[in-house]
């Protein structure tokens, strides 16, 4: 039954899938991801949004329907108009171009702060599922102790010596959603690092770090996917807070934030001045949950795979089908 | 070929007794600690001489695992030593380092050893690719087809009865229990290990599956009679086309050991008595 | 009146898992369901339970003791079509069942009434034990959890019944009363398994592949056990597993299942002595050739593998 050693061309066939290189892989596995996100209703949803954020961020950054700073103390909390859209502010501008010009600051805010969150939850969980026990134990204290402090406080305290900034916002929410991370990702990573495919890489010479980047963290994907968005999410509504609270996004930066912050005081004279910033906050936190969702779905092995569905029943060259018998 | 000629055939030609490659002297282990320590091995000897089956049989509980474990380096004895070609295994030791790279792997549950998101043909290459990152010159086999990893993979897949054509490609996903196991003892031998450990390989099987497995084995034993394999399992039935010696466990001492056929026909102990009884129709 | 499955299908989402198996079971009698993984047998015995995944669709008959638990009046008037013949049992109609309760193909029947019909009419042995137990109750609670449900028992009555039946599965009731799972060998969890199951003295014991979890001399323990305890009580057995070694000291007659259809059936014996489908031959020589000092071949294959070897 067992076939001497003929090889019926699989050298060829299996080349790409056996050694293809690391690079054209994970390019290939992105793009299949990102399929698998676009095929899925929220998912398309959510990267409509995302690209109309986008696009609009980067058409802010060269022009805007006014300038920014083309105040006009005569015309304050007007009603849409042809030439202002969705209206004017309290000083006056057009609430339009600041809303666009705040989507690149909210925009670069929800990338930073995922990515801060990414990098610094990526070593508390490689910490926290270390084979050194101690290690393991202090990561897993300290993410709990650590995890307590509230982001408003650590904003405040960061506020000291940063004064108002971005940074304020991106190194609070960072630290405080990369501990989330790591708490919320950690069953899935110890899974993986204690499952016998670990082991037997671990067998094999592995290092430590090789099986982190190769094993662990890939099959902990659906979960930190989902994590990161929802933290990019968040972030969007903290930075509101934040500066409102006045330690976020400074004075005259555009921001969503700060739409909301400048036009919140007057939400019973004006409430549609709220609606605006209010909408477009809500709207993207909203794409950025349906993403994190489409894509904890999208990188789910179940989801990722090529082959047949279970029920094609193919025999193969050794006669033997599918479900083993 | 059929399930019996292909198992039958084996043993006798393959038995040639080599020397010790693995053994273990004294093996004490314990999980624990003060009251509640349960000590699971209470000083245990075995040897694993070359291209020899050694079946390692006991209940649950009698430390079979743990004693399999140790003997592959994954797990060190609290007192008592294993040496491998005669150097310790111990961590940071040659003997380890060498015992590593010179061992394979099957575990019980054959879907918990493959990465869920990698393809058969990643999953069974992982071992060569290591060892090429890790700059490891085997003495045999790598020098000899040094570059044609793929064609390595595949004729490893070929030696498990799985044809590389349909399953390179396929996630584990989307193999049966059987043929997982298959695929990860494809793993476990890609890169010519000089012993293969394998805990409760068939257990998680059904039974049908079970007889590809025992094929699979005797095909890798029969291309490769120098290669000890060392079989972890609860039933004598499983294991008895493919072992030569046995060793059987019980409650962490060793109660028996000798060839299988003298152990089956003469069993000294009421154990290994029950043991056959069980493994009756 | 036993348990009487018509032309029973399964589909789940698309994909259909059972495609039209008529059995039945006697009372006091012992059926095994073979089949590989994948042919739908452990389907049946959810369906059975009325324990199928959510997104499941069941169509076909199932009466247990005499009462209809699903499928239409057609199923049963032409209850004649029996894939294989087997069938040593009248077939009931509507008509001759005065208690015979109908409920529409597709109605749900009510979780309540099923549960109530688990407890009392089926008792259930699972695969796993340290899953199918709960950790945080004691043996004690776990036992008497049928007892409370499905009678109205003083608690000397039921401490008493749980003790007794403790004592017939082996087990030392002052022991092991107050212990949990977790503190147990698996065999010692599966013999409080099968006490669970068989404390309410239910008419039907479903037993889904009780063994496969536990090492080759428990297994037979346990297989003995399950066997006499289930004879002495005269209820029914219906033995799912993929091993024909365990069916054969397990069940007088047996269903050889693939691919959602029954095959072959027919008395334990006959099919271990000559299997006539391909299935069932591939599943008795993988029986007999993982067995001690049995021919793989079957009758007409003399080459003795036990002692061969070395």
């Amino acid at each position: 039954m067992i076939g001497t050693s003929k090889r019926r061309g699989s050298a060829v066939r299996g080349g790409p899938a056996v050694c293809g290189g690391r690079a054209a892989r994970a390019a290939g596995a992105a793009g299949r991801t990102l399929y698998a996100v676009w095929s899925r209703g929220g998912g398309r949803a959510a990267l409509i949004v995302i690209g109309v954020w986008t696009a609009v961020a980067l058409v802010s950054l060269v022009w805007t329907p006014w300038p920014l700073l083309a105040t006009d103390g005569y015309h304050t909390w007007q009603a849409p108009s042809p030439a202002h859209p969705l209206g004017t502010d309290g000083t006056g501008a057009d609430v339009l171009s600041w809303l666009m010009a705040g989507a690149a600051t909210d925009l670069a805010i929800a990338l930073l702060v995922a990515l801060v969150a990414a990098v610094w939850g990526t070593l508390l969980i490689a910490a926290m599922v270390s084979r050194h026990g101690a290690l393991a134990g202090t990561a897993v204290v300290a993410v709990d102790a650590l995890i307590s402090i509230p982001t408003v406080l650590l904003a405040l305290i960061l506020a000291v010596p940063l004064g108002a900034s971005v940074a304020v916002v991106v190194c609070a929410c960072g630290f405080a959603y990369g501990l989330n991370l790591a708490r919320i990702a950690r069953p899935a990573a110890l899974l993986a690092a204690r499952s016998a495919y670990v082991e037997s890489a671990l067998a094999n010479g592995a290092s430590g770090m090789g099986v982190l980047i190769r094993h662990i963290l890939p099959n902990s994907l659906p979960v930190i996917a989902v994590q990161l968005s929802m933290s990019a999410g968040t972030a969007l509504l903290a930075e509101a807070g934040l500066t409102y609270l006045g330690v976020g996004v400074p004075s005259g930066v555009p921001s969503w934030g700060h739409s909301l912050t400048t036009s919140v005081r007057f939400v019973t004279v004006y409430p549609a001045a709220v609606l605006w910033p209010g909408l477009v906050v809500t709207v993207a936190v909203v794409a950025l949950n349906l993403l994190g969702d489409a894509l904890r779905d999208a990188t789910d092995p179940a989801a990722v795979g090529s082959a047949p569905p279970a029920d094609a029943v193919e025999p193969d060259g050794t006669g033997e089908v599918r479900d083993g018998r | 070929m059929t399930a019996r000629e292909q198992v039958g055939g084996t043993p006798s030609t393959t038995s040639a007794d080599g020397g010790v490659l693995l053994s273990a002297r004294g093996i004490v282990r314990g999980f624990g600690r003060g009251r509640g320590r349960a000590e699971v091995l209470h000083g245990v000897d075995c040897d694993v001489r070359a291209g020899e089956c050694l079946a390692i049989i006991g209940g649950s509980g009698s430390g079979k695992s743990t004693l399999t474990r140790i003997l592959a380096g994954l797990d060190a004895a609290d007192a008592g030593e294993v040496t491998y070609r005669g150097m310790p295994v111990r961590r940071r030791q040659p003997g380890l380092r060498a015992l590593r790279r010179d061992c394979g792997l099957v575990f019980q549950d054959p879907h918990g050893s493959l990465d869920p998101r990698w393809t058969v043909g990643r999953s069974v290459a992982e071992p060569l690719e290591l060892r090429r990152r890790n700059r490891v010159e085997g003495d045999d086999g790598d020098a000899r087809d040094g570059g044609d990893l793929t064609g390595r993979v595949a004729h490893a897949l070929q030696t498990v009865g799985l044809d590389p054509d349909v399953f390179l490609t396929r996630i584990p996903r989307d193999l049966s229990g059987g043929q997982a196991q298959r695929v990860a003892i494809a793993r476990a031998i890609v890169a010519n290990p000089r012993i293969v450990f394998a805990d409760e390989p068939m257990s998680a099987i059904d039974t049908a599956a079970r007889l590809r497995i025992l094929d699979a084995f005797a095909a890798i034993r029969a291309a490769r009679p120098e290669m000890a394999l060392v079989m972890v399992s609860h039933d004598l039935g499983v294991v008895q086309h493919l072992a030569d010696r046995i060793l059987v466990l019980q409650e962490g001492r060793v109660t028996e050991t000798g060839a299988i056929a003298q152990v089956l026909r003469h069993p000294q102990t009421a154990y290994t008595r029950s043991l056959i009884d069980a493994a009756s129709l | 009146m036993g348990v009487e499955v018509r032309n029973l299908r399964i589909t789940l989402g698309n994909a259909p898992i059972v495609r039209g198996v008529d059995f039945s079971i006697g009372q006091g009698g012992r059926v095994g369901l073979i089949g590989p993984s994948g042919s739908g047998k452990s389907m049946i015995a959810k369906a059975l339970l009325g324990l199928l995944p959510s997104g499941a669709r069941v169509a076909g008959g199932i009466a247990m003791e005499g009462v209809i638990l699903a499928g239409s009046s057609a199923d049963w008037t032409t209850g004649g079509g029996h894939a294989d013949g087997s069938s040593d049992h009248p077939v009931p109609t509507l008509a001759d069942d005065d208690d015979g309760l109908l409920l529409a193909p597709g109605y749900a029947v009510s979780d309540r009434w099923m549960a109530g019909l688990r407890g009392r009419y089926v008792g259930t042995v699972f695969q796993n034990p340290a899953a199918a137990l709960n950790p945080t109750a004691t043996v004690g609670q776990q036992v008497a959890l049928p007892l409370k449900r499905h009678f109205r028992l003083s608690r000397a009555e039921r401490r008493e019944r749980v003790e007794r039946m403790l004592a017939k599965v082996g087990l030392d009731p002052a022991d092991v009363m107050r212990r949990y799972p977790g503190q147990l060998s698996g065999g010692q969890q599966q013999r409080v398994g099968i006490a669970t199951a068989l404390v309410a003295a239910p008419r039907l014991i479903i037993a889904d592949e009780p063994t496969t979890a536990l090492d080759a001399v428990t297994q037979r323990q346990i297989v003995d056990l399950l066997v006499s305890l289930v004879d002495d009580a005269g209820a029914s057995l219906l033995f799912i597993t993929h091993d024909f070694s365990v069916l054969a000291r397990a069940t007088t007659r047996c269903l050889v299942l693939d691919r959602g259809r029954v095959v072959e059936s027919g008395p334990t014996a006959r099919l271990l002595a000559e299997p006539r489908e391909p299935l069932t031959r591939r599943l008795v020589t993988a029986a007999r050739t993982l067995t001690l000092g049995a021919s793989p071949g079957g009758m007409d294959d003399t080459t003795d593998f036990g002692g061969g070897a070395a």
